[in-house]
């Protein structure tokens, strides 16, 4: 089986600060393999385990993502491509670089994350799929193979679905689907010393959205206070009682 | 969230936090404070630590290890105690195996190192302190007497860590007297005591302010094969620089781990603590000294790392004491501010076991004192480096 997973550096969204205006601060933030991308390794090297395979980690990126390329070299990742020239996040051109790339490929599976810890936008996977003209099973927190058929369970709101679908296909994975492994001390230093491929991929990014403004939500906190704490729990009582409902 | 500041890491060495971060999110607080309570060794995180091929660090690549450096082995112990956790209780590993792949035999290494590695036996314990010797090492009175191809050992320690969570065990012995040598440091050997010598000692356990397995111990007639000397008879002290200065360099690291979780605390608090109607944090009799305290993390952090690169490198083993030993002597100094610093902070609350300074405020403690007292590193930099009269 020729299985690619996409991969996603972001920043590490644990020490993103907002200036005084609640816009983001960028500069100097360390990166980090996105945690759905992390997921979707995991799920790409369990198949792997399991049914046999090749996996491809395919990132666009720039000449910092190697990281994130090792990274997944050490959870089980047999060959790494970086797609070199993003700029910012926008769904459409990340779809068009990756297109352009795995178009011949022949992969038979095409796994990514459903949405990625920084942007959330939850584009790619379908643009990807209606580019590619091969069916999308989305929100995946299953994926068994029987013959060159998958079976994933998707999550939907209310209920699950199980969906059987012939190969190929691309695959957005829920973050229920799996705990991502930690690499071990030997496997860093063999995914250290493996080669990893840089394309220049020329991204076009002369149509993209203008973005006006970009600040953090302000939340403004109640600060009620009761001097008599009878009255206290009383409201607390009530409105967990609501909240329950 | 840990406490994070601005180095220079290699990739592979990010991926080694990543993974390590990873494992103490399994690990909070609360098993810590709990082990603190029982007084017990971590098993199941040492078990955890294996699995991820932590004792690896150290190993030589040609016996199955990764072959990485003290640079390597100090991130990850700096970052166990940032968490709040404490690498007391296995770090005598790392320090070991060190001195094994520099002077044990190919014969041992190829006996202890992948089982090291993969965790079936462990070496944390190192004997070297006695009762009678102190801080004065060079007299100690352990002796090992030959006969034919053994040694027999007879002496007592006092503190040796970890000997009842330790298959193997290092044990410092005179195999000449101290009043026999012109040099007081010749005539000292190491040995390496294995599960058939660990079942003939004695030990018993001494009760500690914190959680720390450290042991009364009595060598009897311990009968010990020539084939664990490691290296050359009676120039074991020169060896011993090899497990001294790394283990400096670590301890320092646990000393900045410390200091960062203390400074992450007691920032936070000083935010969301309102008296008088703002936070406390709003003082400056309350912020600066946080902010002091980091300041001095950065600047011990990178003594550690330039006494590391150094040993990394092969570098002259004197100069990477006197590294060493100044990045052991500030950083413990600077964390037991640090941990005084976030008592203050916290006010009443430090002193209420929930909070969890307290716990660290008695770890933070040990480190001005062992593995040497501060005021020896004084006397070493003093008399050795910058040459003014012994006072020792
Ligand atoms: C929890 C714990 C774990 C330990 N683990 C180990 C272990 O695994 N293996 C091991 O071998 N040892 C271990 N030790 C022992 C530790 O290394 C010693 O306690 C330390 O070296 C000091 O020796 P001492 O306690 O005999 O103090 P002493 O030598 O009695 O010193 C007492 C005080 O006098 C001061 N002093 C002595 N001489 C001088 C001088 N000339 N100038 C100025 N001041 C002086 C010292 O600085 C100190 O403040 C451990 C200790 C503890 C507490």
């Amino acid at each position: 089986m020729n299985i690619a997973v996409l991969i996603k550096q972001t920043i590490d969204m644990d020490q993103l600060k907002t200036n005084e205006n609640g816009e983001p601060i960028l500069d100097n933030l360390p990166l980090k393999l996105d945690i759905l991308s992390k997921n979707a390794i995991e799920a790409a090297v369990q198949l792997k385990e399991k049914y046999g395979g090749e996996i491809t980690g395919i990132s666009f990126g720039t000449d910092k993502t190697t990281s994130a390329i090792k990274e997944a070299y050490a959870m089980g990742v047999d060959t790494g491509v970086i797609l070199k020239g993003y700029k910012k996040s926008n769904p459409h051109v990340t779809a068009n670089v990756i297109y352009e790339y795995i178009k011949d490929k022949n992969f038979d599976i095409i796994i990514l994350g459903n949405q990625s810890s920084d942007s959330y936008s939850g584009i790619l996977a379908p643009v990807l799929s209606e580019k590619m003209k091969i069916p999308l099973l989305s929100n995946a927190i299953g994926i068994e193979i029987a013959d060159k058929n998958v079976k994933a369970t998707l999550e939907l709101e209310e209920y699950n679905v199980i969906q059987t679908q012939a190969m190929p296909v691309v695959i957005s994975v829920a973050q229920e689907i799996n705990n991502p492994r930690l690499p071990n001390v030997m496997q860093i230093m063999k995914a250290g010393k493996k080669e990893i491929k840089i394309i220049d991929a020329n991204p076009n990014y002369s149509d993209s959205p203008n973005v006006i403004s970009n600040t953090a939500p302000k939340s403004e906190r109640k600060r009620i206070i009761f001097e008599n704490t009878d009255d206290g729990v009383a409201e607390i009582s009530r409105l967990l009682r609501g909240a329950s409902r | 969230m840990v406490l994070n500041y601005p180095r220079d890491l290699t990739e592979e060495q990010n991926l080694l936090l990543n993974s390590i971060r990873g494992m103490l999110e399994e690990y909070g607080e609360n098993y810590w404070a709990k082990l603190d309570e029982s007084h017990l060794y971590p098993e199941e995180f040492v078990k955890k630590f294996t699995e991820l091929g932590l004792f690896n660090v150290p190993i030589p690549v040609e016996y199955g290890g990764a072959g990485l450096g003290i640079r390597e082995a100090s991130l990850i112990l700096e970052e166990i105690n940032a968490s709040g956790g404490n690498s007391q209780p296995f770090h005598g590993q790392y320090y070991m195996s060190w001195l094994l792949s520099k002077f044990a035999s190919v014969e041992m290494k190829k006996k202890l190192f992948p089982a090291l590695g993969s965790g079936k036996i462990r070496m944390q314990s190192m004997g070297l302190t006695e009762p009678d010797a102190g801080s004065n090492t060079p007299e100690i009175k352990t002796f090992a007497k030959k006969y034919g191809n053994n040694y027999i050992i007879n002496g007592q320690k006092i503190f040796t860590s970890r000997i009842e969570e330790s298959d193997w065990i290092l044990i410092v012995a005179r195999t000449k007297r101290y009043d026999d040598v012109q040099k007081k440091t010749d005539g000292i050997s190491l040995f390496l005591l294995g599960p058939e010598q660990k079942k003939e000692i004695e030990y018993t356990r001494i009760k500690t302010m914190f959680n720390s397995q450290t042991y009364q111990v009595f060598i009897n007639n311990i009968t010990v094969p020539e084939e664990n000397l490691i290296g050359e008879e009676n120039r074991g002290f020169g060896y011993l620089m090899h497990v001294l200065n790394p283990e400096r360099i670590l301890i320092a690291s646990e000393s900045i781990g410390d200091m960062r979780w203390f400074i992450e605390k007691s920032a936070g608090y000083a935010s969301s603590r309102v008296v008088f109607d703002r936070p406390i944090g709003e003082n400056q009799g309350v912020q600066f000294p946080i902010a002091d305290i980091y300041a001095k993390m950065l600047s011990v952090s990178a003594l550690r790392w330039q006494a590391a690169s150094l040993y990394d490198s092969g570098g002259d083993i004197k100069i990477v004491g006197e590294l060493a030993n100044s990045a052991k002597y500030l950083a413990s100094e600077y964390a037991w501010q640090a941990a005084n610093v976030a008592m203050d902070t916290y006010g009443g609350y430090g002193v209420a076991v929930d909070t969890g300074i307290e716990r660290k405020f008695r770890e933070a403690r040990l480190y001005k004192v062992a593995p040497i007292t501060n005021n020896l590193v004084l006397s070493y930099l003093g008399h050795n480096v910058l040459n003014m009269p012994k006072s020792y």
